[in-house]
């Protein structure tokens, strides 16, 4: 397959996958989450590359999964025992873990073979340059290997319990009163998130993640009318700004992930003029 | 060797400083993602700069970036006012969405100028290491200017983020205060990013604030205590930095402000326990 | 047989005591209010009995499971911009008990119909509660729990920032509710009403001031106890007092 449609391909599927969760987050007022386990990963990845010893993947999903999750119970128990607000107790978890992060890679870059830069900003073109290899066949770039799963993971553990998800993001009290835990719900999601972190990183890089989860989420909040139509207009919108952005890059040689991330801002901005409500009402 | 170790340790403590200062308005007024989106909106304006004009000259660059970055800062209201919009959203939407701009420009430029992007590039990681005098100049006088921005109007500051209602009642100006504020965070994010890389500048305009806050009640006191907080830590981070080659200062001052943030809260917990046990 | 009845339930929040040896019971039926100035542990006491908090110490002994119990908790304990229509939220907590690839039984239905009905939101039934007044998004709270059709209902201070149309329809809803044979236990946030809303009090000031039936227990002294204050001047309201 042409090397640009494979990049289109990887695009698209990560997109969906940033879709889902971020519509998920963002209706539960976590949209700065997404962008905390982004960077908070950043440890947990290097965790996976020294153990594994260099380019196994399978140890990037449990390792993103607990750096993740840590990042998310530290910002928690940040707010709720040490009273700290939100967004600070958010900025001093993400930025730390981040620090550690460069520190360890910068420490170990000999026993590590990780690119820092690659990593923040993510270079698409790459992608499929790092096949997986059967015998000598490539079957395909790493990449979508390891978004496929997280992208069905996403797929099968959301949009079935649609009810549950509905529940435990409107009203969580509610939940516990009808022996539904909105802890479980969120614990999941906290690990849904640092999975998609992880797998789309060597695809679109740290904060065009953060952009495809929350941007066409956004966009489809502006205007939708329960959380099923924010997860089929979010994964919509993301999948124009994979394509448009896709096409975008393709015409003016300029890096995909930004492009895509760059259109999917674009559509916010038109679709929020039109839904502004008029001043007068 | 010796005279860049001076020379970017004092441009971390200026800097530091600086934005430990602004750290406290940010925290008093629950603002305090502010800095991570300066640092973010700051690039499409330094890779526009560029684009324009074709120089890479710090004051071009800088003029650029705090354009677009101030002007991130002021669509966060105007967002709000949608009802679908919430202050979280609004945030993390400008944040990758300016970023994602920045890189999208910076990838234009690729294709012209390798060795140009290269050098843009190091706004976005920071290094410390590779800095030039120039720069440290430059911190030094931000400094002064935005200190010196604060201190005639300290009283007017104090009751404006104390009391914001109460203040535009006694007639402070306190849109003058906002724009000042905003600009200040521009400006010192601006250096700092330099210093340490767009990720970690957030952290300083975060941390010290934090730190001091529960041992301090007075707006003076937090200043004060914010500022000794984060030249303490940038002196840290520098030296332990400079203990092994290859090691990012950046990181380390990050790291630094994060473990002081541990040992405040920690005393300060037990503190309260122990009280409590009494 | 009384409903609820709790003994010594000690209770706080940090620093902060709610509830200090609280002791009382609630009956079976008609609607029981939960008075006290701020601060008073009303909410938390709410809580304790349908088993969303648990008391650092004392005994609670309720004739009903949780899950008999409908509680409406403040408004302002949920996002009102989500995006979600009047009916979607009356029927979640039915929808959530059918899976997801079955359909939704007409019990359920007629349940969801019949609480909007009753709440005067038929009309709304299609609207964005975004879109809602307060005193809407209240019958809201309302209809969901009353979807439920349990025989205990337990609100938190259902009427505050509501007008006086609106609290008095809901009163006639809360009334009729109790008049089927179902528990209404209410935390209340002011004084207005009180003999003509409530068949049973407690009165609450982080402990258990007086507690039995309104006829009882309700007189002017026990407000300034209480409240600290002097409602009833010498020409003021005499049907106010209890005759």
């Amino acid at each position: 397959m042409n090397d640009s449609l494979w990049i289109l391909t990887v695009a698209i599927i990560a997109s969906i996958a940033c879709a889902l969760t971020g519509s998920t987050l963002i209706i539960r007022r976590q949209a700065l989450t997404a962008d905390a386990i982004s960077h908070a990963v950043l440890p947990g990845i290097f965790f996976a590359y020294s153990i594994s010893g260099g380019r196994n993947s399978f140890w990037l999903l449990p390792g993103a999964a607990a750096a993740g999750w840590f990042a998310a119970f530290l910002i928690q128990g940040l707010q709720s025992k040490l009273k700290l607000p939100s967004e600070s107790a958010t900025g001093l978890v993400f930025t730390a873990m981040f620090a550690l992060g460069v520190v360890l890679i910068s420490y170990y870059a000999r026993q590590v073979d990780l690119d820092a830069e690659c990593l923040l900003y993510g270079e698409m073109a790459y992608i499929p340059l790092e096949q997986f290899y059967l015998e000598d066949t490539p079957i395909g770039p790493k990449a979508l290997w390891v978004l496929t799963p997280v992208v069905l993971f996403c797929i099968i553990t959301l949009l079935p319990f649609y009810r549950y998800w509905n529940l435990i993001s409107f009203d969580s009290i509610q939940a516990r009163m009808l022996g539904y835990s909105p802890v479980w719900g969120h614990q999941w999601l906290m690990a849904l998130v640092s999975w998609v972190c992880v797998a789309a990183f060597q695809a679109v890089g740290a904060i065009l993640v953060v952009a495809l989860m929350v941007i066409p989420a956004q966009t489809a909040l502006l205007y939708a009318r329960n959380l099923k139509q924010v997860w089929i207009q979010a994964t919509l919108w993301a999948l124009v700004s994979a394509i448009g952005g896709w096409l975008l890059a393709e015409l003016l040689a300029a890096a995909y992930a930004a492009s895509i991330g760059l259109v999917s801002l674009v559509a916010l901005g038109a679709v929020f003029l039109f839904t502004m409500p008029q001043r007068n009402t | 060797m010796n005279s860049s170790l001076i020379g970017v340790a004092i441009g971390l403590v200026f800097i530091a400083t600086l934005a430990g200062i602004l750290s406290v308005p940010l925290l008093l007024r629950r603002q305090a993602l502010s800095g991570d989106l300066v640092a973010h909106a700051l690039l499409p304006g330094l890779v526009g700069a560029f684009m324009i004009t074709g120089i890479k000259e710090t004051s071009i660059l800088l003029m650029g970036a705090v354009f677009t970055a101030w002007i991130a800062l002021r669509l966060l209201a105007p967002l709000q006012k949608h009802p679908r919009i919430k202050s979280d959203g609004a945030m993390a939407v400008l944040i990758s969405g300016a970023y994602a701009l920045g890189v999208f420009m910076l990838s234009l430029l690729q294709k012209t100028e390798n060795a140009t992007q290269a050098g843009l590039d190091r706004y976005l990681l920071g290094s410390a290491a590779a800095l030039q005098w120039q720069e440290v100049w430059w911190a030094v006088g931000i400094f002064l200017l935005i200190v010196g921005g604060i201190l005639p109007n300290v009283s007017a500051l104090q009751l404006w983020l104390f009391d914001p209602d109460q203040a535009k009642m006694r007639g402070i100006n306190t849109h003058r205060l906002e724009r000042g504020l905003e600009i200040g965070i521009c400006l010192a994010v601006m250096m700092a990013v330099q210093f340490v890389g767009i990720v970690l500048a957030a952290a300083l305009l975060i941390a010290p604030a934090l730190i001091a806050r529960p041992w301090v009640n007075s707006l003076l006191g937090l200043w004060i205590g914010a500022a000794a907080i984060s030249a303490f830590a940038a002196l840290t981070g520098t030296w332990i930095s400079f203990q092994s080659a290859g090691m990012p200062t950046g990181p380390w001052i990050v790291l630094s402000l994060a473990i002081f943030c541990t040992i405040s809260y920690a005393c300060w917990y037990a503190k309260r326990i122990f009280f409590q046990a009494k | 047989m009384n409903l609820f009845s709790f003994n010594s339930i000690d209770f706080q929040y940090r620093q902060v005591v709610a509830l200090t040896q609280a002791s009382g019971v609630i009956p079976t039926g008609g609607i029981t209010g939960i008075i006290g100035p701020n601060g008073s542990g009303k909410s938390t006491l709410l809580k304790i009995l349908c088993g969303l908090l648990k008391p650092a110490s004392g005994t609670i002994e309720t004739q009903v499971l949780p899950s008999q119990m409908a509680y409406v908790a403040q408004r302002q304990t949920v996002d009102w911009d989500y995006p979600a229509t009047v009916k979607e939220v009356v029927e979640m907590p039915l929808a959530i008990q059918t899976p997801w690839y079955k359909r939704k039984p007409q019990s359920q239905v007629e349940s969801v119909h019949q609480a909007l009905a009753l709440t005067g939101l038929t009309d709304f039934a299609d609207r964005q509660i975004q879109a809602l007044s307060g005193g809407q998004q209240q019958r809201v709270f309302i209809a969901r729990a009353l979807a439920l059709n349990l025989p205990v209902l337990l609100l938190d201070e259902p009427f505050a920032g509501v007008d006086a149309p609106t609290e008095a329809h809901l009163f006639q809803v809360l009334k009729t509710v109790a008049e089927q044979g179902k528990t209404v236990v209410m935390v209340h946030h002011d004084l207005s009403a009180i003999p003509r809303y409530f068949d049973h009090l407690i009165v609450l000031k982080n402990t258990v001031i007086a507690n039995g039936p309104t006829a009882k227990v309700w007189n002017p002294d026990l407000l300034a106890q209480v409240f600290g204050i002097s409602l009833f001047q010498k020409s003021n309201a005499p049907e106010e007092l209890i005759p």
